[in-house]
């Protein structure tokens, strides 16, 4: 399984070549160039609205989406949760290199007064309590029987593929999930 | 520096030819017969004769038994402030004289005073003693130098004898200047001798104890120590038939550490390798360890770490380079024991100057995203290099990309292309100032600062900006690079 996935990394990261002494070389290197291919195929063929539009027929409603920033991998969809004093934000990220997806959630402390949101802190899924696993039930039903895609193994996030540098992230540092959704884990 | 060495005395010291001790800065100064100068323990060291005999009596001796309690009885293991050494000469006779950390509770404190005579014999050990309230008379006059020794004791015999009426003082005064680099150092008038500004003078008293005068029985009005009166050591004339006149002069010490019976375990127990660790430690940084110690009872998980530190330091290790953070010890603690420089930077020097928010220039990209992009954001943090303190830049040449919803979700409010600017500069200059502070006056390698400051950027951004990003060395961006400029009004107005 690990293998799969290092190799189907392996098409867009080139190895050995340092995405910042090199990024010239990097910039023109096959791998790179599929990933923009990718990117901009998945920007235009309307893959994101019918994503979206799958949800909304199971009645899961997102309170935002966002279009893919820069050189992510993935499409996010995100969706808060409002409690007294803190807000819950969960964030469906889904590969466009591969189909496969990942759910975070973070814990977002408010200002007492204005109730505008102050810092974010990642948490574990199961630390939303039982009120909401019905809700991510509901994600995941939509996301591995209508759109055919794998929860992303959690234990291979944090996998290191070797030699592979990419934007800001060094050589030594770049993990499977880094090359398959974004490049900051939250 | 070496505050604080243990140091030996040595019984069997070679010739003392005066060349030995020959240092061009200092010569001599009184008007007299007398000749007095401080000795650097470096130039001690680098006497080859010193050297080896020294290390002879080191590798003998060393180390003292914890038990020895009685610095008296066991002379020949004894603390002693190597910063200050005097060296006074006077006729034929040599004497070096040095401060001695005690850790007996007395009222007394101590001088080493190694005796040579005619420059020719080896040394002779003796230890001066003064009355703490006689030091506390002239301290207040602003002379505890001048303080009468209240007795001497050969360290040989253990004989001692009370400097009474025995003792006759010589006045002097010495010329002294400062060097270009500050430090005090005699002023024997020629041109070129390295003095810079004003000379002053000041005056010394010399003591001088006649040892002939209590062995040869007169001296009168005194009253002869019982261990000193009648074991006839000076009468039969062991020291060559001639008794010595001993000149000394007390030194004191403002930087010594209090010995403690605990502290003198430690630096006793310190492997070889360990002590030179210690030795190169300046003052502030042995007290650092020693408050460090003392706060937690000297057990002996804690004094381990603290050895470890301290070889790290001998064997020159940088602080990333070796993981205290897995220690039950701060990286922070380490740092403040290495490189105690960190003080000396003050906050003026690293505080940076303001991004200025019309860097910025947020262009919508998405439904409901925006971005700018920057080119050569950087900041200066001053680190601990090879060459000492200095100013390193951190640079980011490449354009550093920055996005954030024009429309957070509710109750936020929207963030115009202003307001993105100068939430993203707020974010940068909290990050450098950030980093600065954890991080100035280090010995941290580049890159280490480097993702520190990333990182906080990120999250410092992210907070502001309601889930923003940065990405330092974005592969591609659709907006147009602005060029960073800072703003030292800080960060300007853009909202």
């Amino acid at each position: 399984m690990q293998e799969i996935y290092l190799n189907i990394a392996g098409l867009f990261y080139p190895k050995s070549v340092d995405s910042y002494s090199q990024r010239e070389q990097y910039l023109k290197s096959p791998e790179f160039k599929r990933l923009v291919i990718f990117n901009n195929r998945f920007k235009t063929n309307g893959s994101s609205e019918k994503i979206v539009s799958t949800f909304s027929a199971s009645n899961v409603i997102f309170s935002d989406k966002q279009s893919i920033i820069s050189m992510d991998r993935c499409l996010t969809l995100e969706h808060h949760i409002y409690e007294k004093s803190m807000v819950y934000e969960i964030k469906v990220n889904i590969s466009y290199i591969f189909p496969v997806f990942c759910i975070e959630a973070s814990e977002i402390t408010v200002d007492a007064e204005t109730l505008e949101w102050k810092s974010f802190k990642p948490i574990q899924l199961k630390m939303l309590g039982a009120k909401y696993s019905e809700k991510i039930e509901k994600i995941v039903n939509v996301l591995e029987n209508q759109l055919h895609l794998n929860a992303f193994p959690k234990e291979f996030s944090k996998i290191i593929l070797p030699r592979v540098s990419f934007e800001s992230i060094l050589s030594g540092k770049f993990t499977l999930y880094n090359a398959f959704f974004k490049n900051d884990k939250p | 520096m070496h505050p604080l060495l243990v140091f030996l005395a040595f019984l069997a010291l070679g010739s003392c030819q005066n060349e030995n001790f020959q240092n061009e800065n200092v010569q001599e100064h009184f008007s007299s017969d007398v000749k007095m100068r401080y000795v650097s323990y470096a130039d001690l060291l680098n006497n080859r004769k010193f050297t080896d005999e020294a290390k002879d009596a080191i590798s003998k001796n060393f180390p003292v038994g914890s038990t020895n309690k009685d610095l008296f009885t066991n002379y020949f293991g004894v603390y002693i402030d190597t910063t200050k050494i005097v060296e006074i000469i006077r006729g034929g006779d040599l004497t070096l004289t040095m401060h001695v950390q005690s850790y007996s509770q007395s009222d007394t404190k101590h001088n080493l005073v190694l005796y040579s005579k005619n420059c020719v014999d080896s040394f002779i050990p003796f230890i001066a003693a003064y009355r703490q309230e006689d030091l506390a008379v002239m301290e207040a006059a602003g002379h505890i130098e001048d303080t009468k020794p209240t007795s001497i004791m050969d360290l040989e015999t253990d004989s001692k004898l009370v400097a009474g009426p025995c003792a006759t003082s010589v006045t002097h005064t010495v010329h002294l200047c400062r060097d270009a680099n500050g430090n005090t150092q005699m002023d024997n008038g020629d041109l070129g001798n390295g003095c810079v500004g004003t000379p002053w003078d000041e005056t010394y008293t010399v003591w001088t104890i006649d040892l002939n005068c209590m062995g040869g029985g007169g001296g009168g009005a005194g009253n002869p120590p019982s261990n000193f009166g009648g074991n006839g050591f000076y009468n039969t004339g062991v020291h060559g038939g001639s008794f010595p006149n001993i000149n000394t002069n007390y030194v004191s010490c403002s930087d010594c550490l209090e010995m403690t019976e605990e502290l003198a375990d430690f630096i006793t127990n310190l492997s070889s390798g360990e002590l030179i660790g210690w030795n190169d430690l300046s003052f502030p940084s042995q007290r650092t360890i020693v408050n460090y110690l003392e706060a937690n009872n000297y057990t002996s998980n804690v004094v381990a770490l603290v050895k470890k530190i301290i070889l790290a330091v001998a064997q020159n290790y940088t602080i990333y380079g070796y993981n205290f953070e897995s220690q039950t010890i701060s990286a922070e603690f380490v740092s403040n024991i290495l490189y105690p420089e960190l003080d000396d930077v003050s906050d003026e020097d690293t505080e940076e100057n303001g991004p200025d928010c019309e860097s910025f220039n947020f262009v919508q990209t998405g439904q409901n995203w925006q971005e700018a992009a920057l080119t050569n954001i950087h900041f200066n943090i001053i680190i601990l290099g090879p060459n000492g303190l200095g100013a390193f830049l951190v640079p980011f040449p490449t354009a550093t990309l920055f996005g954030c919803k024009i429309n957070p979700p509710a109750p936020n409010p929207s963030i115009t292309p202003g307001r993105a600017g100068y939430l993203s500069a707020q974010a940068l200059l909290m990050s450098m100032n950030q980093t600065i502070n954890k991080y100035k006056g280090r010995k941290i390698p580049p890159m280490m600062i480097d993702t520190y400051f990333q990182e906080k950027a990120k999250k410092n951004h992210a907070d502001k900006t309601k889930g923003g990003i940065i990405n330092f060395n974005a592969s591609s961006y659709s907006v147009v690079p602005t060029p960073y400029q800072t703003n030292f009004l800080g960060i300007g107005n853009c909202n």
